[in-house]
């Protein structure tokens, strides 16, 4: 593991390009910086004002107290949804000030506040006027708390803004949430490490200039704090390898316990949550106890579903043959999916049979990955094809969007450059044809991007699918994969019902329900299934 | 047409009441077994440090700079260990909280006044009894500050477990931003969080006042 990230450090691929080490630090200070820029000119004057005048002190500390309470996560997740900021950078610059504007008020009021009233009474004595003694006295007194309460807020505000890469962000947060999505713990750790580090320094560099913003007198040698420093980096390190190592050391378990609910695995998209409803109530109507999951990408569920901690999982039959065949045979194997749904079925059953994984009957619903484009982009140019795509990106190279693992899936980027000759500038980790890339897309953030042929709101959004006329994709049928120590006689026909009794046009009708109308997918699901006789 | 997204809608509220009553459990109980992990670290790990008084500030350096890994890394790092099970969150969680709380131990330690520990020890209580009835006492006022604060913050923090699957409202707020941008379930969820966390802020000012009647309870 070490030696990896050491070999990961020293990459020169990974000190380049928009995905290099130099461009994610620069993004990730841009956005810390604007970030404590916005908090400071608001919350400064607003703080020192407060204090000043000795009004609302409750309100001040209150909001404080709340401004604790209130999730970054959240605050980012609600701007990145609301259309005047929409997904990317912007929100979490947003989302990143609003964190830091309580603890900076704060600091700015207590520092006023602790001003000493002698100090100020004398001033007012000699004849100072509010504003005078504001900016004579209070100010240059108050400095040392303030200097110190924006140093941990912008410790904080660093370390936080990794969560951008999670609505589509940039930032060193992005190596962490790649990562995670194609479980590259090396990813992770790096980014983990290059962000913990980045916070340290910025620590050690305002630690020096809070030193010299506090008035002379007021200076308090410290200790030297190396050690602790050098402690500290070391736990950092050892907290982020370890639990791989153990982990590895640990071996896999034997499949899904047989006694516990199964849990179903659901990736976060609309028509996965619909699968999964249907699922989980079609075996609970037979008494089979089940539990959902939301997850995000196939690398997180695949290995969870050998370990057993996941137990069934709605899947795209092209799609995970060729990432199970790419898995046990290495990345170079030959594809072994294609347009015929019963051969690669039974490849399929190959592939994951000896990882303790049985695959049921797939359903006659596929939802292929599909690429798109906005309407008026095709229109303008007559693309009808990726093909034409293709050929116009030779002179203009196109942005492409899609889920973070796209880089590394056959069926997208690589497939896009392959099997297309599509030039593409550059690619930007986004969602699995989810609302972060149909949103990028229909903002002219990019230009082509990943979404499912099924998606029920592509035309709302003003973008058309172009026809893949060189078969990029393969069948993806809907098919039910479950940890073989569970996969019971009644469990399969039970599931092979409810695949049975889907078809395309059906799943469109479902996604549309739950993604436009907002339908919750498992009131969808119930429908369904009471309307077919399946509960 | 794209239908009305509204940020607050009650219909959304009493369609999903048991879904928003399992996430709120969920969140509740993570945030107790973080804070109840955390405690037990935090103990053996406060007298460590006050038996080594020389190792007392690195050891409090050293843990700020263990909270500047992101929660989201951490999160992710853990994964390996402990799979889709809610001890990842829980474990992650507990590791900021016990920061929290140590700083707050070992500060809350250092302001009792030496002369009440001379004292104490003129009056031959042995070092034990000294720390049971008398430092631990004096410092609760700040214990009880950092538990409470630790608990806020780890309220927030259990959001960013909905990248595991187990992240109580969080799960809801990640799903709502999945399922295309939904407004009424990303917000509903958000406020609801936030009342939880103040909830417990508010409980736990009444228990410190409870606890240190003499104290005048700090923010």
């Amino acid at each position: 593991m070490i030696g990896q990230l050491f070999a990961w450090f020293t990459d020169p691929a990974n000190w380049t390009g928009p995905n290099g080490i130099p461009t994610r630090l620069a993004q990730h200070l841009v956005m810390s910086g604007l970030a404590m820029v916005i908090a400071i000119v608001i919350a400064v004057p607003l703080g020192m004002w407060l204090g000043h005048s000795g009004r609302k002190p409750g309100l001040v500390l209150n909001l404080g107290s709340i401004g604790r309470a209130v999730p970054t996560f959240a605050v980012l997740v609600i701007l990145a949804s609301w259309d005047p900021v929409g997904v990317g950078d912007l929100a979490a610059i947003l989302a990143l000030a609003l964190f830091a504007i309580p603890p900076i008020l704060v600091s700015a009021y207590d520092g006023i506040r602790a001003a000493d009233p002698d100090v100020v009474d004398a001033a007012r004595g000699m004849g100072f006027t509010g504003r005078q003694i504001l900016r004579q006295v209070e100010v240059p007194l108050s400095v040392t708390y303030l200097a110190s309460g924006i140093r941990t807020s912008t410790v904080q505000v660093v370390a936080t803004a990794s969560l951008a890469a999670l609505v589509g962000g940039g930032g060193l947060g992005r190596y962490v949430v790649d990562g995670f999505a194609t479980q590259d713990a090396v990813l992770v750790i790096a980014g983990a490490l290059l962000t913990a580090g980045l916070a340290v320094v910025t620590d050690l560099v305002l630690g020096r200039a809070q030193v010299l913003a506090t008035l002379p007198a007021l200076r308090v040698r410290k200790s030297s704090q190396a050690l602790g420093i050098g402690f500290g980096l070391v736990a950092v390190f050892a907290l982020m390898v370890a639990p791989s190592a153990l982990a590895s050391m640990r071996g896999s378990s034997s499949g899904a316990s047989v006694d516990g609910p199964i849990v179903i695995a659901a990736y976060s998209f609309g028509e996965s949550k619909v699968m999964a409803q249907l699922y989980a109530q079609a075996l609970q109507a037979q008494g089979i106890d089940t539990q959902v999951r939301e997850l995000s990408s196939r690398e997180v569920v695949e290995p969870a579903l050998e370990a057993g901690d996941v137990g069934l999982v709605p899947e795209y039959l092209g799609t995970v043959t060729e990432f199970l065949n790419k898995k046990v045979n290495g990345t170079s194997a030959a594809a072994v999916a294609s347009g015929d749904v019963e051969a690669t079925s039974q490849e399929l059953s190959k592939l994951a049979g000896p990882l303790g994984i049985t695959v049921f009957t797939p359903s006659p619903a596929a939802d292929q990955n599909a690429f798109a484009v906005t309407l008026a982009f095709a229109k303008e140019h007559g693309f009808k094809t990726v093909s034409d795509l293709s050929v116009y990106s030779h002179q203009n190279p196109l942005l492409l969007g899609g889920p973070p693992e796209c880089p590394t899936r056959p069926f997208c980027q690589p497939g896009l450059v392959s099997v297309y000759g599509m030039k593409l500038s550059s690619f930007v980790p986004l969602d699995a044809g989810g609302p972060l890339t149909k949103q990028s897309l229909a903002q002219g953030k990019t230009d082509v991007g990943l979404v499912f042929s099924s998606d029920g709101g592509l035309g709302v959004q003003g973008l058309v699918v172009l026809d893949d006329d060189k078969h990029l994709q393969t069948a993806d049928n809907l098919v039910p994969l479950i940890s073989s120590s569970i996969a019971t006689p009644q469990v399969r026909k039970i599931l092979n019902a409810v695949s049975a009794a889907l078809t395309t046009d059906l799943l469109v009708s479902l996604n549309k329900q739950v993604d436009i109308d907002r339908k919750d997918p498992a009131v969808v699901a119930r429908a369904f299934l009471v309307a077919h006789g399946l509960i | 047409m794209e239908s009305a997204n509204p940020w607050l809608s009650w219909s959304y509220v009493q369609d999903n009441s048991a879904a928003l009553v399992s996430a709120g459990i969920e969140h509740l109980w993570i945030t107790v077994a973080s804070m109840a992990l955390g405690i037990v670290m935090a103990v053996p790990l406060t007298l460590l440090a006050r038996r080594h008084a020389p190792w007392a500030p690195s050891l409090l350096s050293g843990s700020g700079i263990l909270y500047t890994i992101p929660s989201l890394a951490l999160i992710s790092a853990l994964w390996p260990l402990f799979g889709l099970t809610n001890l990842t969150v829980i474990v992650a969680l507990a590791l900021y909280a016990l920061l929290i709380l140590l700083r707050g131990a070992l500060l809350g330690l250092d302001e009792v006044p030496a002369d009440v520990v001379d004292a104490a020890r003129g009056m031959g209580m042995s070092d034990r009894e000294i720390m049971v009835s008398v430092e631990f006492p004096l410092a609760l006022p700040t214990i009880l500050s950092g538990l409470r604060v630790a608990t806020v913050s780890t309220v927030g923090l259990v959001t960013v477990g909905a990248l595991v699957g187990h992240g109580g409202f969080g799960t809801l707020i990640l799903g709502g931003l999945n399922e295309n941008f939904y407004h009424a379930k990303i917000f509903t969820a958000t406020i609801a969080c936030v009342a939880l966390a103040l909830i417990l802020d508010f409980a736990l000012r009444a228990l410190e006042r409870g606890l240190t009647p003499w104290a005048k309870v700090a923010v």
